[in-house]
């Protein structure tokens, strides 16, 4: 069986590429980093990451300039086909912005608002915990995570807020199972309050899928949290690891996602 | 008495949001859009002498910085269609905080904040106004947020 292939589509801004692909070939999976115009061929590839930075400096609205990329076009067309398209933070962004996330209409249902905190306004960068909502199976990036898992992960945003104008959308994303990761504490108990909801996102959503569960839209950075050396000193496993340099080259929880994207492209695609 | 007065502010040298925000509307077809410039909104909710209160805030390099910004006190008339663009749950209180606190502004009593977005476009009034309503729902607005009104 060939190694699934995918691409970690970089935007001019972008600047978390690198260390999305480190996270892509560390869950065994062959990857390359493809510029946003380099459109010839991006088809062949098995799935799609778009990862954080701050495409084309977040002129107008983040995210919002990368969606409108022909690019964009390719993409949604192959995620139409079944193939895995993850978007974090910037990525997630434009996926909102480009109407893929939460996909039920084809429009720009929801926004990734300015930051609500109480402290800081604008950027807020910290280790936060999400916790799995879904049994496993439901979405593409989340086949190796149990329901109820809790796991350690960062935010580095200034807009990352989910809203919707629609009163019934979340109605429909929690009916659809479509709510793939929300902000808890560090024993999974989610509180709607500052600094367990890091940024005032509704029923403090961190993560959300399409309904057929192959697009995701995650806030948090997986890709830096995906080797134990990136854990901050509040998880025990790095402690565990300390002196130990293999110990902190091994997998740590969030690396689940893209093992899930590789078992998903490896059990749908190939 | 409370009065309220505008802060208009752009940008001396080139703003690259404009062109990229003209570059992207172009793409997507907006190919009657000439031109289009940007400004940061302002309107404050003022008890006191207002002359003394203009030479104040523009004074304010939080909000008109003289090494590169423009400032006028009025939205000026001219051939651009205006676009206001504001996040509906943006109260103003952030800016307040800042101007009546650490700034000393006690007469302010409110404010308001928005990107006005200004739109060159070939057509007759009519045509513009609708050119420029669709392109702030396609590209200039967020409506899940977002609220924009054409001036």
């Amino acid at each position: 069986m060939p190694k699934p292939n995918v691409a970690v589509v970089y935007f001019p801004g972008n600047n978390c590429e690198e260390e999305t692909l480190s996270a892509v070939l560390a869950a065994g999976m062959d990857g390359k980093i493809v510029r946003w115009n380099q459109r010839k061929d991006i088809d062949k590839y098995h799935g799609y990451v778009i990862p954080g930075g701050w495409a084309y400096e977040d002129r107008i609205r983040a995210g919002v300039i990368a969606a409108k990329d022909p690019v964009f076009k390719i993409i949604k067309k192959e995620a139409e086909s079944g193939k895995p398209v993850l978007g974090v933070c910037n990525g997630a962004q434009a996926l909102v912005e480009c109407g893929m996330i939460p996909g039920l209409k084809n429009q720009v249902e929801m926004a990734l608002a300015p930051n609500k905190n109480p402290f800081i306004s604008g950027y807020y960068c910290t280790w936060v915990f999400i916790k799995s909502e879904q049994e496993k199976n439901k979405c593409a990036f989340t086949n190796s995570i149990d329901k109820n898992e809790i796991i350690p992960i960062p935010i580095a945003h200034g807009e990352g807020r989910f809203v919707t104008r629609d009163k019934e959308l979340l109605q429909k994303l929690i009916k659809n199972n479509q709510i793939i990761f929300r902000y808890s504490t560090k024993e999974g108990k989610v509180e709607d309050k500052f600094p367990v909801n890091p940024n005032g996102a509704m029923y403090n959503i961190a993560a959300i899928c399409n309904k057929k569960g192959n697009v995701m839209a995650i806030m948090p950075h997986p890709e830096r949290a995906s080797f134990v050396r990136q854990l901050p000193d509040i998880t025990n496993l790095k402690n565990m690891s300390a002196g130990n340099i293999s110990g902190m080259e091994r997998p740590a929880p969030a690396r689940k996602m893209f093992d899930s994207m590789k078992r998903y492209i490896e059990e749908e695609m190939l | 008495m409370i009065k309220t007065i505008e802060l208009v502010v752009s940008l001396k040298m080139p703003d690259t949001t404009a062109i990229t925000a003209l570059q992207t509307l172009q793409k997507l077809g907006f190919g009657r859009i000439k031109e289009v410039k940007r400004y940061f909104y302002y309107k404050f909710s003022v008890d006191g002498n207002l002359e003394d209160f203009k030479s104040k805030i523009s004074k304010v390099d939080n909000l008109v910085n003289a090494n590169k910004h423009t400032f006028d006190f009025e939205i000026k008339k001219d051939n651009y269609v205006k676009v206001l663009v504001k996040n509906t749950d943006d109260d103003g209180s952030g800016i307040l905080s800042t101007l009546k606190d650490r700034l000393g502004f006690n007469n302010i009593k409110k404010v308001e904040s928005a990107v006005m977005w200004g739109l060159l476009i070939d057509g007759n009034e009519k045509e513009a106004g609708k050119i420029a309503e669709k392109a702030a729902k396609d590209l200039l607005a967020n409506e899940n947020y977002q609220e924009f009104a054409i001036l």
